[in-house]
């Protein structure tokens, strides 16, 4: 037994004091003296000589007196607060409440905070920690501190529709040593434990879940929403896919689909029923519109009723040609129907030059041979244009088409994708690689090199073919896999971005993506009513009832106060 | 402030207070009343377990120590004595948790310690996110990170994106790493085909020569690179032939001299590669014969070759191969649907076409006029000759004396005319009869006109008629002379004896000697001359004036193609500096015949003749696809020498892997992030949903492969994504059913990771960005001492919690002496 308040040599002198204090005070108390007389007349003597108070006297009433001392060793000892040392017995906690798509129903969320709730006022402060999994895993409640912060600091939390971080959370435990022996975490909410949270947890913890969803409900939700380029290769078109799925096991007619670009309603007529609850949306404008799908059902999940897509913007990059250029690269420039040639405002140089010449603009720039140590150089300005990223993305340039670079023994490292560092994004390439010797400017895969090449330097955002809530971006078009936007990679440090909750998320001052949920595991296992947990798995069990026992010993004081009322209204103790 | 209640429910006990009012049978004070209600209404608020909530700015500070191998030991004390300077500065001002990557676990007092216990991952991002992690919502706090910058893996910026969500900014305090090491740290690897040259591309850090890097496979080096590293990090490109299976375990070893080399437990990379199958090769032959056997065993097991003879080309689906090789097939034997078939599968589907060849296919030049001609990277028709036959002509002019006058003058004019006609090696005879005969001009080449004007200038018109033995003499002048034509002109006015001259033109004619009359001065007809003209299968001509001159047509000139193919010893030139064929040391052999074409002005030529440079081997690309000519038989006569060189199979098989492009129809790419592998396919060609599977190990046995869902995204997209421990390697392969074999891919174990002690520094973490991005501040180990306050985060949801508990219950004990003593006090 510990005490929260004062010292155990405190108690039990205090113990000490009461019960001297009630001995004198006992001992206060009108006593009445019988005295006999023989008459009446020496009654007024009696009164004289016989003293009227007397402070000391036999000490009787042991039982009141006994009571009394209860009453107040049973306050002074709950007002020592003492704890019984269970912690050992109760193990440590982690309580983690689900904040993610699975108990985004409001109702639900609002549950799974009660129930974390109560449990956390049974468990001993330094036995638990508190944490809230929505977007990211956050840390509600530390040990050591009152419960009743906690309450305080989910008051406004409200689910979010995210991927639950659970699996990485237990990942991150897994890395440390922080997680004492049988921690148990107790899970508040409906996120489904898969095989791979069971593959992150801990091997020193456990795992409990208390499920809110009581009853099985059907949830649609819509499970894919992307672009791809025009299957007529019209570069001003996109085609749309939309499918959608339930959760239930029984074919249901399914609820209505409604597409609206920028607002307006897309008419039916363009749609194409690929299968089952999946459209195709062929011939789509490209002209950065926001595209919105939306179920029109009531279920109790709405976080997949609806979805967002960003349409890709057909993006025409001003560039500006030295009339000097070689002709092969002129004309892959001039056929190129993203890029429009001009003789002034450009965004983009195409020069000859000199290796070290100064640019202000994004330039590419051909140089004489062997001006530089590889045949094709990159300039990043900020080293967030992830020189790493930028070297695997460009395999994809083509020059392993280049025969001349698979066998040229001396030669191969020149074919070498080469990086510096410049005041803006630059691309040198060299005239032996336009020369008829190499033949690359003949192959399939000059055109996309110099396709890929041009929209790097105009720095244009990747268009992403759709973007889904944890998930990582994917470019929806195959000549914007170098496009790592210098914005978008110095946001994080040259690091990936991914967007956590489905909304329209804020990735850098002027990049907006627009993010779904886009998941057909969470929406076709939403509303399934969880194995409700054994009871002694839970904390209320798990806690000691005896460990706080202040409140037992109030209650008791209060009975015998009763008690003792009683007895005084009886007039049976003093 | 805010006030609440634990356990409310106990609040319902105030219920039962005036029963204290109520219940006694014996006359109470009512102060004792009072004060026992007081007392229980004490008790019961204590029941309730008020608290009290007070707004205070209690901070947290979190620090994240790196302790990891990338850092020397003292490098790593410098960190420990930062880092217990800045626990003792900020120990006053708030709670503080260590966050310790790697290193034996730190314990400093007052301070929650939370250890990274890998010792061969130092991962940042992992010691942010904990960082992070550990921080209440809503409590004032911030970061400092002391670290190299140098991480295992680069996914900083989830928790870079949580941790400016949450507006904690990050101190730095830079720890420069000062020990020099040489490792291998990245490896690339292009697209690799059994049987073709893959490239590996290796970064490497550190400074050092004679560096060897080896690429083993089983433990037997498949190539090595000797090399100086002069800066740091440099790229070695490293090609050998890849091995012929679908996913090759390779290990690069970097082989350098401990005396330069600080550590060399970091001296190997492990990288798995797809290897995909081979080129489908569809050779197509006119003949049964047995070439394509020949041609599979020069190729190897690096090539699926399947033979058809061109009568059966039209029946099969030539989507199904990379690559036809059309082998000196006849152009009329190709039938034009087969061609345009050929061409627009080239074109749009980017199969690659080998049209090889001697005398029968392009020797006879037939292709030049077949639709396939325009895909092919040379033309084939020849140089026509514009032919010009040689002519003798002897003039037989009547200068008798009847001819005096214009008439000599007619026929010397009309000789004059002929002559002209006639070309330097044309032979020109001038016979003149007068009674008796004259070579005026005896037969001789026609280049000395001016001789032969003169001649006949000289011409008079005197004497007899006498011409039977004029023709005569013109005959046997005409008669051994070796031209293409031969005529006999004979200019007369007529007056000429009778005689037997039908037998003797006759006998001329049928010598290919034509005999043509004109008669002069008269007009009209002359039966005489006219039967001479028919006899003689020649004309016969009246030119009575000089308005009557006629044009004598003795020659047509014609085109005609020579033979196009070649034989002999022709001696072969490549390009040279960066050949298409480095690597083969010999050279090329000679060849004994080949077909001469033009190459086109966009074709590569590769390999040409010596001396006439005509384009032997020539290809060029035509659409998606590519189109390779080789000029000469592969397998037969002509290459005899070539069979017998012992580099033909390498050099046929770059001639296959130059022609194919092979685009597959779905393009795969595999991204990993810790636990989570997420592949995607979009399809190139293909419309159709792809098929996936994964494999149960690098064997890629079809038998044990597993399906996978893939989640279609867009419509040309899909995902799968495979939740697997970060050390696992995952073996996927599509199907692709056009070509009939798999698309391989592989992500190797822990892909998105480094080792600790073979971090790319292009990877490193920028601390002062860091720092600036985060609204941190960069400290340094000297600063720390004189911090006076770090940024820190907003919070308004930091709290004091007064529990009233125990001085309610203290207050009702007080409240309880206070009624007893009331109670008793004497009255």
């Amino acid at each position: 037994m510990t005490f929260l308040f004062l010292p155990t040599l405190v108690v039990l002198g205090g113990i000490a004091t009461i019960a001297v204090g009630l001995y004198l005070l006992q001992q206060l108390r009108p006593r009445n003296t019988e005295v006999t007389v023989p008459t009446l007349m020496f009654w007024q003597a009696s009164v004289r000589d016989v003293p009227v108070r007397v402070f000391r006297d036999r000490f009787r009433h042991w039982w009141a007196y006994l009571l009394i001392l209860a009453i107040c060793t049973l306050l002074w000892l709950a007002l020592a607060d003492p704890e019984r040392e269970t912690g050992e017995q109760v193990g440590f906690h982690v309580l983690y409440l689900d904040g993610s798509a699975y108990t985004s129903n409001i109702e639900d969320f609002e549950r799974a905070k009660d129930l974390l709730l109560a449990d956390l006022a049974n468990l001993p402060e330094h036995q638990r920690e508190v944490y809230l999994g929505a977007a990211r895993t956050l840390k509600i409640l530390n040990k050591g501190e009152h419960h009743s912060i906690a309450g305080r600091r989910l008051q406004d939390i409200q689910p979010d529709g995210s991927v639950s971080p659970l699996s990485d959370f237990l990942r991150l435990l897994g890395t440390t040593d922080q997680i004492p022996n049988g921690t148990r975490l107790v899970v508040y909410g409906d996120v489904m434990l898969d095989d791979t949270v069971f593959a992150s947890l801990p091997k020193n913890m456990s795992i409990v879940q208390q499920p809110i969803t009581t009853e099985e409900s059907v949830n649609w939700g819509i499970t894919s929403l992307g672009w791809s380029p025009s299957s007529t290769g019209s570069v001003e078109m996109v085609d749309v896919l939309v499918e959608f799925a339930s959760s239930s096991k029984v074919s249901l007619d399914p609820p209505t689909l409604t597409i609206l670009v920028n607002g307006e309603a897309l008419s039916k007529d363009s749609w194409i029923e690929t299968a089952v609850q999946s459209y195709l949306i062929p011939g789509v404008r490209a002209d950065g519109s926001l595209l919105t799908a939306t179920l029109d059902v009531e279920d109790r999940f709405t976080v997949d009723n609806s979805a967002r897509l960003r349409l890709p913007l057909k993006r025409l990059i001003p560039v500006f040609v030295d009339s000097e250029i070689d002709s092969s690269l002129y004309k892959v420039i001039a056929s190129d129907p993203g890029i429009v040639i001009v003789q002034s405002g450009e965004q983009v140089r195409v020069e000859q030059g000199t290796a070290d010449a100064p640019s202000s603009n994004p330039v590419l720039r051909v140089v004489p041979n062997r001006a530089l140590d590889s045949m094709v150089t990159f300039g990043i300005p900020a080293r967030y244009d992830d020189a790493s990223k930028l070297r695997s993305a460009s395999l994809g340039l083509g020059m392993d088409q280049i025969e001349t670079a698979k066998h040229d023994g001396a030669e191969r490292e020149r074919f070498l994708i080469g990086f510096e560092t410049t005041e803006v994004r630059t691309l040198t390439i060299e005239d032996g690689l336009l020369s008829k010797d190499i033949a690359f400017t003949n192959s399939s895969a000059f055109p996309v090199f110099i396709a890929k090449a041009i929209r790097w330097l105009g720095d244009e955002s990747a268009q992403y073919a759709f973007v889904a809530a944890g998930q990582p971006l994917v470019v929806g078009n195959d000549l914007d896999s170098l496009a790592v936007s210098n914005e978008l990679a110095s946001a994080l440090l040259g690091s990936e971005f991914i967007p956590v909750r489905p909304t329209s998320e804020a990735t850098a001052p002027s990049a907006t993506l627009a993010v779904s949920l886009l998941d057909s595991g969470i929406t076709e296992l939403i509303g399934t009513v969880g194995e409700q947990p054994q009871s002694d798995q839970l904390p209320q069990s798990r806690s000691d009832i005896w460990g706080n026992i202040g409140p037992w010993l109030v209650g008791l004081a209060i009975l015998l106060l009763a008690l003792e009322w009683f007895l005084y209204q009886r007039r049976l103790i003093p | 402030m805010d006030f609440s209640f634990s356990v409310p429910i106990f609040g319902l006990l105030i219920l039962l207070v005036p029963l204290v009012w109520f219940l006694p049978r014996q006359p109470t004070l009512r102060g004792q009343s009072m004060l026992r209600s007081i007392l229980l209404v004490l008790l019961t608020v204590a029941l309730m377990q008020p608290v009290v909530l007070s707004s205070q700015a209690t901070k947290h500070f979190a620090i994240v120590l790196d302790q990891s191998n990338s850092l020397d030991e003292a490098i790593k004390e410098n960190a420990r004595q930062t880092t217990l300077d800045l626990v003792e500065n900020l120990s006053a001002d708030g709670d503080i948790t260590l966050v310790q990557i790697g290193g034996p676990g730190e314990n400093f007092t007052g301070v929650r310690a939370i250890h990274m216990e890998d010792e061969n991952r130092s991962s940042l991002s992992d010691g942010l996110a904990l960082a992070a992690q550990v921080i209440p919502l809503g409590v004032q706090a911030s970061i400092t990170l002391i670290s190299d910058g140098l991480s295992t893996d680069t996914h900083w910026g989830i928790p870079l994106q949580g941790i400016t969500e949450r507006a904690i900014p990050v101190n730095s305090v830079y720890l420069e790493s000062t020990h020099q090491d040489l490792y291998p740290s990245t490896v690339l690897a292009q697209t690799a085909r059994l049987n073709s040259d893959m490239a590996l591309e290796v970064g490497v850090v550190g400074t050092g020569s004679d560096l060897i890097l080896q690429v083993l496979a089983d433990q037997e080096i498949l190539t090595e690179d000797v090399f100086d590293a002069e800066t740091s990090p440099t790229t070695r490109v490293l090609s050998f032939k890849a091995p012929e299976r679908a996913f090759v375990e390779l290990t690069i070893q970097l082989v350098v001299d401990a005396a330069i080399d600080s550590d060399l437990s970091n001296n190997t990379l492990k990288s798995v590669v797809a290897v995909q199958p081979a080129f489908r090769i569809l050779y197509v032959r006119d003949q049964e014969s047995n070439q394509f056997g020949d041609l599979q065993r020069l190729l190897g097991t690096g090539f699926q070759i399947s033979s058809t003879s061109v009568t059966e080309l039209g029946t099969i689906n030539i989507s199904e191969f990379d690559v036809v090789w059309l082998d000196d097939v006849p152009a009329d034997l190709l039938s034009i649907d087969v061609q345009e078939n050929l061409k627009r599968l080239v074109a749009t589907e980017g199969i690659g076409l080998i049209v090889s060849g001697g005398k029968r296919s392009f020797g006879d030049g037939g292709y030049s006029k077949e639709p396939i001609a325009d895909a092919l990277p040379i033309k084939i028709q020849g140089k026509q000759d514009n032919i010009d036959p040689s002519v003798a002509l002897a003039i037989i002019l009547d200068t008798s004396g009847s001819m005096a006058g214009s008439r000599i003058e007619l026929a010397k004019h009309i000789a004059r005319v002929a002559v002209r006609r006639l070309q330097p090696h044309d032979r020109i005879g001038i016979v003149e009869f007068y009674g008796n005969k004259h070579w005026a001009v005896p037969m001789q080449p026609a280049s000395t006109k001016i001789e032969i004007d003169r001649a006949i200038g000289r011409m008079k018109a005197i004497g007899g008629t006498v011409l039977y033995p004029a023709v005569q003499e013109a005959y046997y002048g005409l008669k051994n002379v070796n031209t293409r034509f031969k005529h006999i002109v004979l200019i007369t006015d007529a007056g000429v004896e009778d005689a037997n001259y039908e037998a003797m033109v006759r006998k001329i004619s049928k010598d290919r000697i034509n005999v043509t009359t004109i008669l002069v001065g008269q007009g009209g007809h002359n039966l005489m001359m006219s039967n001479i003209a028919n006899w003689g299968q020649g004309r016969f001509y009246s030119v009575g004036n000089q308005f009557q001159l006629v044009d004598l047509i003795l020659k047509q000139p014609s085109l005609a193609t020579p033979p196009l193919f070649k034989t002999g010893e022709f001696s072969l030139s490549t390009k040279s500096n960066m050949s298409w064929l480095q690597g083969i040391e010999d050279g090329i052999p000679a060849i004994a015949g080949y077909s001469e074409v033009e190459k086109r002005p966009k074709a590569q030529v590769l390999v040409k003749e010596a001396e006439t440079e005509h384009p032997i081997l020539a290809s060029w690309q035509y659409g998606l696809g590519k189109v390779t000519t080789l000029t000469t038989e592969p397998l037969g006569s002509s290459t005899q020498s070539w069979q017998e060189w012992p580099e033909y199979p390498e050099f046929l098989g770059r001639l296959v892997a130059l022609t194919s492009t092979n685009p597959d129809p779905y393009k795969i790419d595999l991204q990993r992030l810790n636990n989570t592998v997420y592949a995607r396919l979009a399809g190139l060609q293909s419309a159709e949903a792809p098929s996936l599977v994964r494999f149960q190990d690098s064997v890629a046995s079809p038998e044990f492969a597993e399906p996978v869902a893939l989640a279609q995204m867009a419509p040309n997209l899909y995902q799968a994504r495979f939740d697997i421990p970060n050390n696992e390697t995952i073996y996927l392969g599509i199907e692709d059913t056009t070509k009939q074999r798999w698309i391989y891919a592989v992500d190797q174990a822990a892909s998105d990771q480094s080792l600790e002690s073979q971090v790319h520094p292009e990877d490193a973490l920028s601390l002062q960005d860091l720092a600036e991005f985060t609204g941190g501040q960069v400290l340094s180990q000297s600063s720390i001492m004189s911090l006076e306050s770090l940024s820190l985060s907003p919070g308004e949801l930091s709290f004091v919690v007064t529990r009233l508990w125990p001085w309610l219950v203290l207050l009702a004990l007080i409240v309880y002496f206070g009624e007893l003593v009331y109670r008793r006090w004497p009255r």
